[in-house]
């Protein structure tokens, strides 16, 4: 960067004063929110799950305790019932764990790249 | 190397929020909180427009950290939505001062003293006060090109202008402080 622009960088740095105490308040709405809508993503995320065991464990039960004159239909929509739940909470956890595995795996290599920069800094 | 390690620690502290973690989007917060103070300020020209529109997009932020696939676009993503909130901000005075009639603009900053008699210590001081004296828009303009170090397609992003509008616009800004820094030394 020119000259100037150096010059311009720092004088632009703390060119206006933040006030302590509105800033305050802000990061503890903030905070506040964030975890009402992580808690809210985990409820929702507890709410289908539950809701998929519930229609798995009620299509198994219905399925072996219908009567033997019972229509193929209605066998049939215990079946469907059964495998959309088990589908849903399987299609759910991999998600669950590709997502987890990704974040996982991305801060692990920005942790490396950071270990990499200090080890740099430090031998210059 | 400090910013790369800056830039670095803010994308695992982003990782962090996707996570859930509440002591990643803490930690954030404090280490942005006072640049995006700045920028609104910049933006809106007073300080308790400012923390409100901060506040706002702290709150947006918050919500929408979850969706942010890329963490190195964290700094862009957080100056685009303090700027539309300080436009949002903007366009409601706007609409106020055309039923109340016109406030005084106060884009140019109070500072220190800057009487003639008491001369600068060095140049970075008297750019200082040249900035000071500078618009807002034009302020927050210099500060996303030079300190937070965006190019000119970011900053139009951010901004929502188009590039060429950026380009001219920053060249006039750079101008105007060399008019005024010539006018204080003289």
């Amino acid at each position: 960067m020119s000259e100037f622009g150096d010059l311009l960088k720092e004088a632009l740095t703390g060119a206006e004063t933040v006030p302590t105490d509105r800033g305050k308040q802000a990061l503890e709405a903030a905070v506040a929110k964030f975890q009402r809508r992580e808690r809210t993503v985990r409820w929702m995320a507890v709410i289908a799950v539950g809701f998929m065991s519930g229609l798995v464990i009620w299509a198994a039960v219905s399925f072996f305790r219908a009567p033997d004159d019972t229509p193929l239909r209605t066998s049939l929509l215990h079946v469907v019932a059964f495998l959309f739940g088990m589908s849903g909470i399987g299609f759910g956890k991999l998600w669950f764990a590709m997502m987890h595995d990704h974040l996982a795996v991305m801060k692990e290599l920005k942790r490396m790249q950071l270990m990499l920069l200090d080890q740099v800094g430090t031998r210059s | 190397m400090a910013d790369a390690r800056e830039s670095l620690c803010d994308e695992v502290l982003v990782l962090g929020c996707r996570e859930g973690s509440r002591e990643a989007f803490t930690l954030l917060v404090e280490r942005w909180q006072a640049r995006l103070w700045r920028h609104a300020r910049r933006l809106t020209g007073r300080d308790d427009a400012a923390s409100d529109v901060l506040q706002d997009a702290w709150l947006a932020m918050a919500e929408g950290l979850g969706r942010l696939d890329d963490p190195a676009a964290f700094p862009r993503w957080a100056y685009t939505i303090v700027s539309r909130r300080a436009a949002d901000w903007q366009r409601l005075r706007r609409r106020d001062e055309d039923v109340a009639g016109p406030r005084v603009d106060e884009t140019e900053l109070p500072g220190p003293d800057d009487s003639a008699a008491d001369a600068p210590r060095d140049a970075v001081e008297l750019l200082g006060r040249a900035l000071r004296r500078l618009p807002g828009e034009r302020r927050a303009l210099l500060s996303l090109h030079h300190l937070e170090g965006f190019d000119v397609a970011e900053i139009a992003e951010i901004l929502g202008i188009p590039a060429g509008t950026v380009k001219s616009r920053l060249h006039h800004a750079r101008q105007q402080l060399r008019d005024i820094i010539e006018r204080m030394d003289r």
